[in-house]
């Protein structure tokens, strides 16, 4: 898939137009970003690097309407969302964007099946049919076998799984992953990074991953680098070897 | 919607937060109810101590010549809706009934008035309500062995013969009210004049408030009734044992309400603590769920939804422990005082209600601030574990706030002392200054930590260091646990001391003027009497010979006028007791022996305002042809005549004076020969037809109600700290839980398990120390102000009686219940397998 800049908007997911951000921490600004212009298109996997420190998180939280960009103007599906109210944003994330944490973040006591539903419920749907939901969207990451267990009876790669589910469950215009494989092995990262991967090219859903892991920046169809909160690099992963190299060694410190 | 699921998982997951939630309503339930239940009871019981030291009668009109007086003159003042006032005759009589006699007060009074002020009970027969016509004494049928029918005479001093009359009752006083001047005989009106020989004529008007008993209300009736009488009467304070009874009504009521608003206060802290916890605990999962998508609304109703549900469940069970509490204490009050007329505290509907809508209400109040933080802070924060939104109780609001109470609390004790604002201002002052307390608590916290880990750090220097720097990482919470600790000390100390002070003032009061264990006498001294009977000479010898008799006091009362102005005096061998038994408003009690041994005079209050005289003025005193000059060596407050009343000691009175034969023995005996001395002056007075009353028995009484009182109180303060404990716990849990990675980290790196469980130990002496030390510093100068404050409502005032055993009793227990508080969550920590712990998250 290409990644020629297409400036029709109904083909993007996600569209971000000079964003910002900056948080007060006593008195001095920090910008964690800063007129950053983004667009996201619809089956997309889309990888974010950078090092430490350089705005990722924040960039993505902003881009999922969890906080609202200091600057700038976001679209999701359309929907404006750096307008949006407090409770907008949340109807928004509730509906349409699936968030996936480093640290898995499942409501420890809730049993599997409900974690994953939880969204479904929050949003009002019948217990019935969110259990049904629930349960394919398990079955999609292969944690169908362990539907009545607590959280904290899975194993890390497993609670992962649990998570992503959750995230697919709405059938979300966009799932933001944030170091999603950062608490993992390598073996159960790698996992997960191919149930993402496959995620987004079978059912074409737009994808974002912020990560460290170079294995799975090469795996996505594209990659921005993000660098002191500038946009640094743009394109297929793997094309401009003189970056690559540097992310590489990076990740492998 | 928040699933249902999570609800309840979050209650059945959860054990120890969820039962530390119940136990801290159910707790705070148990609290109020067993507080204001405890309140309650208390109050009536005081109010029967009173009734039981007090006449109900609450004042009199006499003549100022104290001689019978026309029923016109008082018509004006006989029907009011204030007070219930009952014309009478007194007279001194011999009542003989064959061989047998016996020398009594008889009142006469109207049938209707029968039991209108005093508890009059008939035992056997009905009341004199015919002209001839009379009812006896229990003791007095008794001794003269007569009954209902049968027929008796009596005579009275200047009548040459006896009169006939005929028994028709049996009746009987509750034997506390004998202490007073209770009638031996009562009959017609008619027939008392007749026997006083003023036929139509009345010597006293018995005033009974209807309603509130209190002296402010007293005062006003009396300023009443006095304008409307003519000048040839006057108003008197009825002759009460215990005066204390109003004002210390009064004092216990302002105590007791002060403990319910603190314990209330208490209560409500507790839980607020409980929310606080329950909710930052679960702050990342709360955010997360707003992350996906759970509106404010939703997490806000899921969390009110909660709240309710423990505030009810708490609730129920909390009534169970609430009842069994007030149970406890009405058991308890009845073995100590059942064998008296002494109303039993049953459950009051007040302290239920109240309980029961304590506990939801502010279990759900107690939730809309943690429920706003959680859902104000940005989620993101929450989760990367940063601070939790700012606290609306920045350092330097609560300084600012605290200065402030202590300013408020400050200009309200002024004013009160100023007599500018009424006494009930300094309430406010008190609980002001315990809010500015608290407030300023934090700027102490800081530098004992330094100073307590230091020390700690002596001997366990990990634990110290680390327990410090997590008490001043998480100073939020540390400040509220010590806050809870605080509040419950000082209030549990401030009402505890303060009861304490009243029950021991009480007490002393009873043993400083209640003297002698038993009296004997013929007649009693009263406003009209001038000359009582004398006691046979031979019987101070008689029971002199007694075994285990230490004092026979002879009391004399004659009539005597000083400046001019009639009076009675009292005479009494004062150098027999080791404390003058008098209550002393004016004067010099270290001298006081030495100047009444040189022929000085005690007045009674209403006699010195009356002459207009003062202490170390001269009087002038004339008994029979007599005339003298005695300087008064003190005031007194003593209210038989009516306060017309002298004292003199009886050894230069009888040298000055012709005092008559004693009409009054005062007795003590050594205490383990009470019982037979009893005995023995029983039969002794049955012999010679005199009255008999122990004043043992009521000392005895009112001693072992003062350490009932005091006992339970101890338990109860200690209840209160068990509640409050549970603080320590919610916080301590609260660092473990929060703490669970670095101290798995700690772990891996080498910490022991005995060190983590020290750890917590080490925290959890500091945190009840803190909490409590200064909570019983501040409560017992609350407590001091409290009982200072009482000298508002009256002259007496409550001297404070700080027991310094209660004190380092509670604060010993505090620190020990502290030690076990920690011994859970330690327990907890000591317990975390180092791998897992890291890996949770
Ligand atoms: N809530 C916040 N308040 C202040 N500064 C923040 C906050 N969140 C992030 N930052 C700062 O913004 C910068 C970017 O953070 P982040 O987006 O987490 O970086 P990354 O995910 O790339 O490691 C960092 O310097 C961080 O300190
Ligand atoms: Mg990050």
């Amino acid at each position: 898939m290409g990644h020629e800049s297409d400036s029709n908007s109904a083909g993007n997911v996600i569209r971000a137009e000079r964003i910002s951000k900056v948080f007060l921490h006593e008195g001095t600004e920090i910008w964690p970003f800063r007129e950053v212009t983004l667009n996201i298109r619809r089956g997309e996997l889309l990888a974010i690097m950078g090092p430490s420190g350089s705005g990722k998180s924040t960039l993505l939280h902003t881009l999922g309407g969890i906080e609202p960009p200091t600057s700038g103007g976001i679209w999701i599906e359309d929907h404006c969302v750096s307008s949006m109210s407090e409770k907008e944003r949340t109807l928004l994330r509730r509906r349409r964007v699936g968030f996936i944490f480093q640290s898995f973040n499942l409501i420890p006591t809730l049993n599997v099946l409900d974690n994953v539903s939880l969204p479904l419920t929050l949003d009002g749907i019948s217990a019935k049919e969110s259990a049904d939901r629930a349960a394919e969207a398990l079955a999609k990451t292969g944690m169908s076998h362990r539907l009545t267990h607590l959280p904290t009876q899975l194993s890390g790669g497993e609670q992962q799984r649990v998570a992503i589910a959750r995230a697919l469950v709405i059938h979300p215009a966009v799932v933001l992953a944030d170091e999603p494989t950062g608490n993992l092995d390598s073996r159960r990262g790698r996992d997960i990074t191919s149930l993402l991967r496959q995620l987004a090219h079978d059912n074409r859903q737009t994808v974002v991953v912020v990560t460290h892991d170079f294995r799975v920046a090469s795996q996505s169809d594209r990659v921005i680098v993000l660098l002191d909160g500038h946009v640094t690099y743009d394109g297929k992963p793997g094309s401009d070897e003189e970056l690559m190299a540097t992310m590489r060694q990076e990740s492998e410190a | 919607m928040i699933p249902r699921a999570y609800f309840w998982n979050t209650l059945r997951l959860r054990p120890i937060r969820t039962c530390l939630s119940l136990i801290s309503v159910a707790g705070a339930v148990a609290a109020v109810m067993a507080v204001l239940q405890s309140t309650i009871a208390t109050r009536m019981q005081m109010n029967d101590l009173h009734s039981t030291l007090d006449s109900p009668v609450n004042m009199e009109i006499i003549a100022t010549d104290t001689g019978p007086f026309a029923q016109d003159d008082i018509a004006a003042v006989m029907k009011s809706d204030e007070y219930v006032a009952v014309p009478i005759f007194r007279v001194f009589t011999k009542v003989v009934a064959g061989s047998r006699a016996s020398r009594c007060l008889t009142v006469g009074m109207n049938s209707d008035d029968y039991g209108r002020v005093h508890d009059v009970q008939i035992v056997s027969g009905r009341t004199a309500t015919e002209f001839g016509e009379v009812c006896l004494a229990a003791s007095v049928a008794e001794h003269l062995r007569v009954g209902p029918g049968d027929e008796v005479e009596i005579g009275a001093k200047g009548l040459p013969w006896l009169l006939k009359k005929k028994v028709v009752g049996v009746y009987q006083v509750p034997v506390t009210e004998q202490v007073n001047d209770s009638a031996t005989v009562l009959t017609t009106l008619d027939d008392a004049a007749r026997l006083g020989k003023s036929r139509g004529k009345v010597n006293a008007v018995l005033i009974r408030l209807t309603g509130d008993r209190s002296e402010w209300r007293e005062q006003s009736v009396r300023e009443s009734v006095q304008a409307q009488l003519p000048k040839s009467l006057m108003v008197t304070q009825s002759a009460a044992a215990s005066d204390l009874s109003r004002p210390t009504e009064a004092m216990i009521g302002v105590g007791l309400n002060v403990a319910a608003i603190l314990s209330v206060i208490a209560s409500v802290f507790i839980v607020f603590n409980s929310s606080q916890m329950s909710v930052t605990e679960r702050q990342g999962q709360l955010a997360v769920m707003r992350i996906i998508g759970a509106t404010d609304d939703q997490i806000r109703s899921m969390l009110y939804r909660e709240a309710l549900l423990i505030g009810l469940a708490g609730t129920v069970l909390g009534i169970l422990p609430g009842i069994a509490g007030s149970a406890f204490l009405e058991q308890g009050m009845r073995d100590v005082l059942g064998f008296r007329k002494m109303q039993s505290v049953a459950l009051q509907p007040l302290s239920v209600i109240v309980g029961i809508a304590f506990g939801p209400l502010v279990t759900m109040i107690s939730i809309w601030f943690p429920a706003k933080t959680a859902c104000v802070t940005p989620p993101m924060q929450v989760l990367k574990g940063g601070s939790v939104g700012k606290p609306i109780l920045t350092r330097r609001l609560t300084l600012t706030l605290g200065v402030a109470f202590f300013i408020i609390a400050s200009v309200f004790f002024a004013l009160t002392w100023l007599k500018i604002a009424p006494w009930v201002t300094s309430i406010v002052a008190i609980a002001c200054l315990e809010i500015a307390s608290v407030l300023l608590l934090p700027e102490l916290i800081a530098p004992m930590a330094v100073l307590y880990f230091r020390i700690a750090g002596w001997f366990a220097p990990i634990e110290a260091g680390l327990g410090h720097r997590q008490l001043i990482d998480k100073f939020q919470r540390t400040i509220v646990t010590v806050a809870v600790l605080f509040v419950v000390s000082a209030t549990s100390i401030c009402v505890g001391i303060t009861t304490f002070s009243v029950t021991q003032n009480i007490e002393s009061w009873v043993e400083r003027t209640v003297d002698a264990d038993f009296i004997l006498f013929a007649t009693r001294p009263s406003a009209d009497m001038s000359d009582a009977t004398s006691l046979p000479l031979e019987l101070k010898d008689e029971i002199r010979q007694l075994p285990g008799i230490t004092m026979v006091d002879e009391v004399s009362f004659c009539f005597a006028s000083v400046n001019e102005r009639s009076a009675m005096l009292a005479v009494q061998e004062f150098d027999l007791h080791r404390t003058i038994p008098i209550d002393l408003i004016q004067g010099d009690m270290s001298t006081l022996q030495d100047r009444l041994q040189e022929g000085e005079v005690l007045l009674g209050s209403v006699l010195a305002n009356l002459l207009q005289v003062g202490l170390d003025d001269t009087v002038t005193i004339q008994v029979g042809e007599s005339v003298d000059t005695a300087k008064v060596a003190g005031i007194v407050r003593e209210y038989t005549a009516g306060g017309l009343m002298m004292q003199m000691d009886s050894r230069p009175a009888k040298e000055r004076f012709p005092i008559p034969d004693p009409q009054v023995y005062g007795i003590n005996s050594r205490p383990e020969d009470a019982a037979s001395v009893a005995e023995s002056l029983k039969t002794i007075a049955g012999q010679h037809g005199l009255v008999y009353q122990s004043l043992a028995d009521l000392k005895n009484m009112i001693r072992s109600m003062v350490e009932a009182i005091t006992s339970r109180l101890f338990l109860i303060l200690v209840l209160a700290l068990v509640i409050a404990a549970f603080a320590i716990v919610n916080s301590l849990t609260m660092n473990v839980i929060e703490q669970t990675r670095y101290l798995g980290l700690l772990r891996v790196v080498g910490l022991l398990q005995s060190q983590a469980f020290r750890l917590f130990l080490c925290q959890a002496v500091f945190l009840g120390a803190m909490g409590i030390i200064p909570g019983v510093l501040i409560g017992t100068v609350m407590s001091y102000l409290t009982t200072n404050s009482f000298g508002g409502i009256t002259d007496h005032g409550v001297t404070f009686v700080a027991a310094p055993e209660l004190l380092a009793g509670y604060v010993v227990c505090g620190v020990v219940l502290s030690l076990l508080a920690a011994v859970l969550p330690a327990t907890r920590a000591a317990r975390l397998r180092p791998l897992e712990a890291i890996h949770e998250e």
